[in-house]
């Protein structure tokens, strides 16, 4: 990604140090734990997917690292900021770590370009023209420059979750969180999906995805997380992952794949 | 029966004069009643216990109270309370902006209830500050689910208005009836201040209408 220069010195490629970790992360709606003590860590430039029954606490635990959900004990490090934090803290891990949701939340009163620019401008104070120009080379990366006029509303399931993933990059994030991006689309928009994530796993962005595209975890991950029953079961890479997994609960829930 | 025109055109700089204070009543209150309702919305929705209490409070008050009522009781009581002399057109004001303000908080509020959830978050992950999650991402569409109620609320208040001549503020009404009684015009009188509220409410309500029919078609039920 170009403006590279305008990411904070805390970027670190390459580095063995962890962009992202959670120690003994527990989470809790009322009596019922969501997360029950969840730690791990993503270095800098790593792929890692989420996968799981549902329930299991994946996208409650993805929520949690940009503090759309408060934690009730345990922390979580993102490039050097502390959670739980104040208000402050929060907003500069929001800048710097974006996220793509199941359900695209464009904003569907604004344009596409007005999407897009909005957090650049009112978040980074980017003028209006360099604004715009990042989003029309950012919606060229992901195949849809042609649409920088039209409204949410007018565009298909795929091409609102490009827009989302352009919108998220328009912050230059160090990381992005993917929340099932492919979920709620039709069959035939699932790969124009899959190859913006793809593309961006090509040009190095750390990633943490949310998904029950097995084929795709399989495919793109660096590592695989599973997660069930509000614990972190499995921590491994593509290949014992789905090779010859030893955790029973893990077992049980590819069994029930395809 | 003979109905006087005569009456009516030598009427017409009083009635010029109400109408002018029933305008300003209506819009002096609904400025009022916004930020008082703005307030009051706020507070239901973020505040604390003892503000969501007070809100709450307020709101039912005044939507329980008949008007007329809330508007004597400004005139005849409040003046006892605070020890003060207060002018009937101020009296009449402060009553229809509480008025306004209880309706309005509950119009407000439901506007930005229907404001998806997943529209903040997607500003509060992108790190924008609270202010512009405000003015561009909920108040936008919020206003735009609000515009029939609003102008729906905008006609009761103008019928509303017409209660004021009853402390003696000139409004439309009050003009009328004072030449009514003095000419002894009443059907000439009363029927062109019915005819005056009509030209005024109706085009109000046509639009509430229409916003109404494109909001359905837009949200698509």
């Amino acid at each position: 990604m170009t403006g590279q220069s305008e990411v904070p010195s805390g970027g670190m490629v390459g580095s063995d140090r962890p962009l992202i970790s959670c120690d003994s992360i527990h989470k809790s709606y009322g009596s019922f734990e969501v997360l029950r003590g969840i730690s791990t860590s993503v270095r800098s430039g790593e792929v890692v997917c989420i996968v799981g029954p549902s329930g299991g606490g994946k996208s409650t635990f993805l929520r949690t690292l940009n503090g759309l959900e408060g934690i009730q004990s345990g922390s979580i490090t993102v490039n050097g900021l502390r959670l739980p934090g104040n208000r402050k803290v929060l907003r500069e891990i929001r800048r710097e770590v974006g996220m793509v949701f199941q359900s695209f939340n464009l904003f569907g009163h604004m344009s596409v370009r007005d999407n897009i620019t909005l957090a650049p401008i009112t978040a980074r104070g980017l003028s209006r023209e360099e604004a715009n120009e990042r989003a029309e080379r950012l919606l060229e990366r992901v195949g849809i420059r042609d649409q920088v006029d039209k409204y949410p509303g007018q565009l298909s399931g795929g091409q609102q979750q490009r827009v989302a993933i352009a919108r998220a990059l328009a912050m230059e994030p160090l990381a992005m969180l993917f929340d099932e991006p492919t979920s709620a689309l039709d069959p035939e928009m699932i790969k124009e999906v899959l190859d913006a994530i793809r593309e961006l796993a090509r040009t190095g962005m750390t990633m943490i995805i949310v998904t029950h595209e097995m084929s795709f975890a399989r495919e793109i991950a660096d590592r695989i997380l599973f997660f069930a029953d509000g614990l972190l079961q499995v921590d491994a890479t593509p290949e014992p992952f789905f090779g010859c997994p030893t955790n029973e609960r893990l077992r049980a829930f590819l069994s029930k794949l395809l | 029966m003979d109905f006087d025109l005569h009456v009516i055109e030598n009427g017409i700089p009083l009635l010029m004069k109400g109408l002018i204070t029933t305008i300003w009543v209506c819009g002096a209150s609904l400025g009022i009643g916004t930020v008082l309702g703005s307030v009051a919305c706020l507070s239901k929705l973020y505040g604390n216990r003892q503000q969501r209490l007070l809100a709450n409070a307020y709101v039912n008050l005044f939507r329980t109270v008949p008007e007329l009522v809330v508007i004597f009781w400004v005139y005849s009581c409040l003046p006892l309370f605070l020890n003060v002399r207060l002018s009937a057109p101020i009296c009449g004001l402060v009553a229809m902006s509480l008025y306004a303000g209880a309706y309005l908080a509950e119009i407000f509020r439901a506007g930005i209830l229907a404001v998806p959830r997943g529209q903040t978050e997607a500003g509060l992950a992108l790190g924008i500050p609270t202010l512009h999650i405000w003015t561009a991402i909920i108040i936008p569409p919020a206003l735009r689910r609000m515009a029939p109620a609003l102008m729906g609320f905008l006609t009761e208040l103008i019928k509303v208005s017409a209660l004021l001549s009853t402390i003696a503020v000139g409004d439309l009404f009050y003009e009328a009836s004072l030449i009514a009684a003095e000419t002894f015009r009443y059907v000439e009188m009363i029927s062109v201040v019915a005819v005056i509220y009509f030209i005024m409410i109706f085009p109000l309500s046509m639009i509430a209408r229409y916003k109404e029919r494109r909001l359905r078609a837009e949200i698509g039920h």
